[in-house]
């Protein structure tokens, strides 16, 4: 009894350490792009109708050392954006020249344009202080101040002058305390230190904090990374609430909350933007081989 | 112990097996073990030896300093005679405080030892009782002047050999050249004793008295509230610039060479010796801007240059210690700089800057060098009532009458050892409570 | 950077992810050899009317769902441990759904050998000529899957196209065959009941190569990330 074998048509390229020759086909297979190197020119998406934040030409230098070139990037108003990569890759340090915490490193030399709402933030007249009440930041080790909860909330509010009276404060805590889905939990004690409170729900509290100033844009700096998985499935479920009032920019480790949580996707690689799109295109059909590589575990 | 995952020998070369090593560690238990017993018997024996050292010397000094806070007084009758004090019935405030009641005394004494005759032997008498004794009547009969013509019974102090005999340190065995007292004196004062004139009091001019050449009359308080007025100066100028100082320098002030070189000057400053201090004290505060000479203001000064460096040392560890995601969270709300730091930052850092302080302070108190060269080390007998006063200060008391030839003032160097330690705890203890009401966890 | 390779399995981080993806592919080529080994063989039964061949091919079918359910299990497996993104995940989507391909190529197959069995009887000139017809549809037809699944476990993009342009010359054939069938039976209506058969043989090579032909669009849906399943063979290659 014969049995048909199927042959498998493997190359050279399979032993060990031998470069494949690409087919004599018109698409090969890993798509249009097929170098290793990054690009010339972003792939995908760059640009956005209703921006919030509008990149140009953006290069970072820490003294001589440059870690971020060229980056052109559109960021859409009330969506979450969340920019992936491999480590060193850049994203934090891109993400931080959004409100300009980068001003914080005296060594640090951002150039080229970023608008908020057409106003270039990197002009040198503009005052951080505002801006990063519209811009605000939640980092990657929840950081409350060490003093009570409801101080930690009203503190924003006070210093930008948001609240006439108490009674106005009083609403400002209590408003964003909900909006950041904490409030039923902490409502009895909001005298108590923030410091008191477990991993998840300090989180929360720090981005309560940020809520209580208004922003327009909120930038989220791996802020799951030190917190169980039902924590952070809980910060998930709060950033698909809280994308219908602010813009979200979101810097994650994990591919998957990538791709849980946002909409549009970008891909960094040591320092370059190589691709960015919508988050399902990025994770099911890539266009640059080197986001291909990353997402599928091939990276290294 | 067994171990399952043993693959047994392999020839030569091969990889040590599991066994052995697990062979080799439990061989090297037993010395790690009673090397770190003997380590812990090292620690224990240190910490006792020194307690018991502690121990000693705070025996000693409270077994020496103790006996100062008692003190000898004879009760003598005392004729306020009107034909010594006031001879014109005046009552004239400047009559009464001239009068000679000295002569009070000496006459209520040879009342009581009428044999004492000689004038030797009446000056000898006169002695016994302290110099001070005088003035206590004066001041009788200047706040009240109608006592004059009464027999008042009082209890005066006596004179610091009788105070030393009664307390035992006179030996009344010794031939009488080689004493203090004559056998004379000693036969008045079993005399005396017998009578039941002497008794032993609580000591109050120890505590309430300037300095003074009697050791009966030699008190603290001129010292005690030149160190204290010296403190208020040190602690009201050093905390406040030196924390704004490390404020500035840790958190606004950029990093350049300057910025360098003030860290490392501030570094030395903090091992100069105390004495240099002085000489700038005499040089600028005395010389240049002519402030009053031994004044607690000066001294203040001159402390306060003294210790800034260890407050701008310590308020600087005590800010870099601060985590900066503290700093990160702030300015990521959009606080200015200012606002981060004394909003966040320094309320944070102030347990660690308090201990700089105190530490500070406890040496600022104990120091004497420096005030040499301001005239604090100086014998001032008025306790100062300002900052601008002449004081001295309470180790620069306590080394005077250290210095001093009198048998009395050896208790009274003791007692007032005992009066800087009382201090220093009084200080730390609030510097204890200080710490724990600002103390936050983050 | 990283080393370009074919095997689009291969060159993850965690190699046991490899090999996971690997036995995945190796389960798909074993499946479908077994499969297009049952078509010949069923074919053959009706050509040669050997009833023995018929009944190893309907015994044989319990191994071409042994192959269904290890494959199966698999993909939930790597769905579950390793969240494929991107190549890997669109590889796992073909390579289940061309499992299933097979496993129903697997049936038209044990269909053809029921009727073989039933059918070794028969000893007209309507049934030798017809068997021709069947030998030739049934060779292009285990043919057309072969290259199939061969096009799916390499990606190769040339090689699916071409199947799917063969698979239209199945179905000509096929048009034919049943016209034939048709004119017998106008001249002969006793012929009906071997007609009924025949027809169901013809319809299942028919089966097979549209089955073929999903298998051979699925590589598309791996290179290029489109669906093209509903797109006519005619306009594919103006498509991808």
């Amino acid at each position: 009894m014969e049995v048909t074998t199927m042959s498998r048509d493997r190359q050279a390229g399979s032993q060990a350490g031998a470069r494949a020759t690409p087919r004599a086909t018109a698409s090969s297979f890993f798509g249009s792009d097929r170098s290793s190197d990054v690009p010339d020119m972003t792939v995908g998406a760059i640009e956005h109708d209703d921006p919030v934040f509008s990149c140009r030409a953006v290069d970072v230098f820490y003294g001589d050392k440059q870690a971020i070139f060229d980056v052109n990037l559109d960021i859409g108003r009330n969506q979450v954006i969340s920019m992936i990569g491999p480590s060193g890759c850049g994203k934090s340090t891109f993400l931080r020249c959004l409100n300009r915490m980068n001003d914080t490193i005296d060594i640090a030399r951002v150039t080229g344009r970023i608008e908020l709402d057409g106003q270039d933030i990197l002009d040198s007249k503009i005052d951080v202080v505002p801006l990063r009440a519209r811009v605000g930041m939640v980092f990657q080790k929840p950081n409350p101040f060490p003093k009570s909860i409801y101080e930690n909330v009203a503190y924003g509010p006070r210093i930008h002058g948001l609240a006439r009276d108490k009674v106005e404060l009083d609403e400002i805590v209590q408003t964003s305390l909900e909006r950041a889905g904490l409030l039923k939990e902490v409502k009895d004690r909001l005298d108590q230190p923030g410091t008191g409170l477990s991993g998840g729900q300090q989180q929360r509290l720090c981005i309560a904090r940020a809520i209580a100033v208004s922003p327009e844009v909120i930038l989220m700096d791996e802020p799951c990374s030190a917190l169980d998985p039902i924590a952070t499935a809980r910060i998930e479920d709060l950033i698909d609430e809280l994308k219908e009032n602010y813009t979200i920019c979101i810097v994650t480790h994990s591919m998957q909350q990538a791709a849980r949580v946002s909409q549009r996707t970008a891909y960094f690689h040591l320092g370059y933007l190589v691709e960015v799109d919508e988050t399902d295109k990025i994770f099911t059909n890539p266009i640059h081989k080197l986001t291909e590589d990353y997402i599928t575990g091939r990276f290294g | 112990m067994s171990n399952t995952n043993s693959t047994d020998k392999d020839a030569g070369t091969g990889l040590r097996t599991t066994d052995r090593a697990m062979d080799r560690v439990q061989a090297s238990l037993r010395k790690r073990y009673r090397a770190e017993k003997r380590f812990r018997a090292y620690g224990l024996i240190s910490v006792v030896v020194g307690i018991l050292f502690l121990f000693v010397l705070m025996a000693s000094i409270l077994a020496k300093g103790y006996p100062a806070f008692r003190q000898t007084f004879v009760t003598l009758d005392v004729y306020l005679d009107a034909a010594v004090i006031d001879p014109q019935g005046s009552r004239d405030p400047a009559v009464l405080r001239v009068a000679d009641y000295k002569r009070l005394i000496r006459n209520s004494l040879q009342e009581i030892f009428p044999q004492a005759s000689g004038r030797s032997d009446r000056r000898k008498l006169v002695a016994l009782i302290s110099n001070g004794a005088p003035f206590q009547i004066q001041g009788l009969v200047m706040d009240e002047p109608s006592l004059v013509g009464q027999t008042l019974t009082l209890e005066v102090p006596a004179s610091a050999d009788l105070d030393m005999l009664m307390k035992g340190r006179i030996d009344r065995s010794v031939p009488e050249t080689q004493r203090r007292l004559s056998d004379a004196q000693i036969g008045w004062v079993d005399t005396l004793i017998e009578q039941g004139r002497v008794h032993k009091r609580w000591n109050k001019a120890l505590l309430s008295n300037g300095d003074s050449r009697d050791p009966e009359m030699a008190g603290i308080l001129g010292a005690a509230k030149g160190s204290f007025y010296m403190l208020v100066v040190t602690l009201v100028l050093s905390f406040p610039i030196g924390v704004a100082a490390a404020v500035y320098l840790e958190e606004f002030a950029p990093r350049n060479r300057w910025t360098d070189l003030i860290e490392i000057n501030i570094n030395n400053l903090a091992a100069v010796p105390s004495i240099v201090f002085g000489l700038l004290g005499l040089a600028v505060f005395l010389n240049f801007f002519g402030m009053p000479r031994s004044a607690p203001l000066v001294g203040g000064l001159v402390l306060t240059v003294m210790t800034l460096p260890t407050v701008i040392i310590s308020s600087r560890a005590a800010l870099t210690s601060v985590p900066p995601s503290i700093r990160e969270a702030a300015l990521g709300m959009g606080a200015s700089k200012m606002q981060a730091t004394f909003h966040h930052v320094v309320p944070l850092a102030i347990p660690g800057m308090l201990t700089g302080t105190i530490i500070g302070m406890a040496r600022a108190l104990g120091e004497s060098a420096p005030l040499l060269m301001i005239g604090m080390v100086a014998f001032i007998v008025d306790v100062p009532q300002g900052f601008m006063d002449p004081a001295t200060a309470l180790p620069v008391q306590i080394y005077l009458w250290a210095d001093a030839p009198e048998r009395a003032f050896v208790e009274r160097t003791s007692a007032g050892i005992l009066v800087l330690l009382a201090f220093l705890i009084a200080m730390n203890a609030l510097a204890i409570y200080l710490r724990r009401r600002f103390e936050r966890r983050w | 950077m990283t080393e370009y390779t074919t095997e689009y399995t291969e060159g993850h981080i965690v190699r046991s992810y490899d090999a996971e993806l690997d036995r995945l592919r190796t389960l798909l080529l074993g499946m479908g050899g077994l499969v297009v080994d049952q078509i010949g063989l069923a074919v053959r039964a009706l050509t040669s009317r050997d009833r023995e061949i018929a009944r190893t091919v309907v015994q044989r079918e319990e191994d071409v769902n042994r192959y269904d359910m290890e494959a199966e299990e698999l993909v939930l497996h790597v769905l579950a441990k390793r969240q494929p993104m991107g190549t890997d995940l669109r590889a796992v989507m073909a390579i289940t759904r061309a499992v299933t391909d097979l496993e129903r190529c697997g049936d038209e197959a044990k269909k053809i050998a029921k009727i073989a069995k039933r059918r070794t009887g028969e000893d007209s000139e309507f049934v030798e000529t017809f068997a021709i017809a069947a030998g030739s549809m049934g060779a292009l037809a285990a043919g057309l899957l072969k290259s199939a699944v061969e096009a799916l476990d390499a990606a190769d993009e040339e090689k699916a196209i071409q199947a799917v342009q063969a698979d239209a010359r199945l179905d000509e054939e096929y048009k034919i065959a049943l016209r034939n069938i048709h004119t017998a039976l106008i001249s002969n209506p006793a012929l009906i009941e071997v007609a009924a058969d025949l027809v169901i043989v013809i319809k299942a090579l028919e089966r097979v190569g549209d089955h073929a032909k999903n298998i051979a669009k699925y590589v598309v849906f791996i290179v290029q990330g489109k669906d093209v399943r509903h797109v006519k063979a005619g306009v594919l290659d103006q498509e991808i």
